[in-house]
């Protein structure tokens, strides 16, 4: 019985467990070839395609599906933009002496990208709130 | 938030019917090895299947399920 909620259930449960070795092992390799190998996004897109791909699906999927994207917490909006800005700041700096408007502008741009999107998210939980719990 | 310890009577109340496990399994539209792990205490099925076992085995979800007092 190929209906069976617990079969169902188990199947989902190691997907899901496959899906995050996979998603983790593209994303360390992805910090091994920025941060070790400084390769350039030309030498890795194929693998950031796919990395992204998958994140956003799972961002998008999950989101829609009634889950605040981390947590709903509202410093969030703050901390996770700068982590990734910050990622991003250190890679510049990893692959050479960047000025510091550089700097400046990578943090810039990153930060308001994460927050873009992050705000994005916090919109379609919105718009899923109104349709599902009104 | 911390699983609650569930128990159920649903072998006593099969047994008391006559039933396999094979046959109620194919009632409710699962497997043997299913119905085997919610009487081992070992599966929580989901509140669909909760009805449906109830219906089957003709009692109510209070006297099917239960929570163990700890």
């Amino acid at each position: 019985m190929y209906n069976d909620e617990r079969i169902r259930r188990t199947n989902e449960a190691i997907t899901s467990r496959a899906f995050a070795i996979l998603s983790w092992g593209l994303t360390a390799l992805l910090i091994y070839r920025i941060f070790f190998l400084e390769q350039v996004l030309s030498d890795y897109v194929d693998i950031f395609a796919l990395w992204l791909l998958a994140n956003a699906y799972v961002a998008v999927g999950t989101t829609w599906g009634g889950v605040q994207p981390f947590g709903g917490r509202p410093w969030n909006l703050l901390l996770v933009p700068s982590i990734i800005a910050i990622v991003n700041v250190i890679a510049v700096i990893n692959r050479g002496t960047p000025t510091v408007a550089e700097v400046l502008f990578t943090f810039v741009v990153a930060f308001g990208t994460a927050a873009l999107v992050l705000a994005g998210f916090r919109a379609l939980y919105r718009l899923w709130e109104k349709r599902n719990l009104s | 938030m911390k699983e609650l310890p569930v128990r159920n009577a649903v072998r006593t109340l099969r047994e008391k019917r006559g039933l396999t496990q094979k046959e109620l399994a194919a009632e409710v539209e699962v497997t043997r090895q299913t119905i085997g792990l919610i009487e081992a205490n070992r599966y929580n099925p989901t509140i669909a299947l909760c009805l449906g076992l109830a219906e089957i085995l003709d009692t109510d979800l209070d006297t099917l399920f239960w929570v163990e007092e700890e």
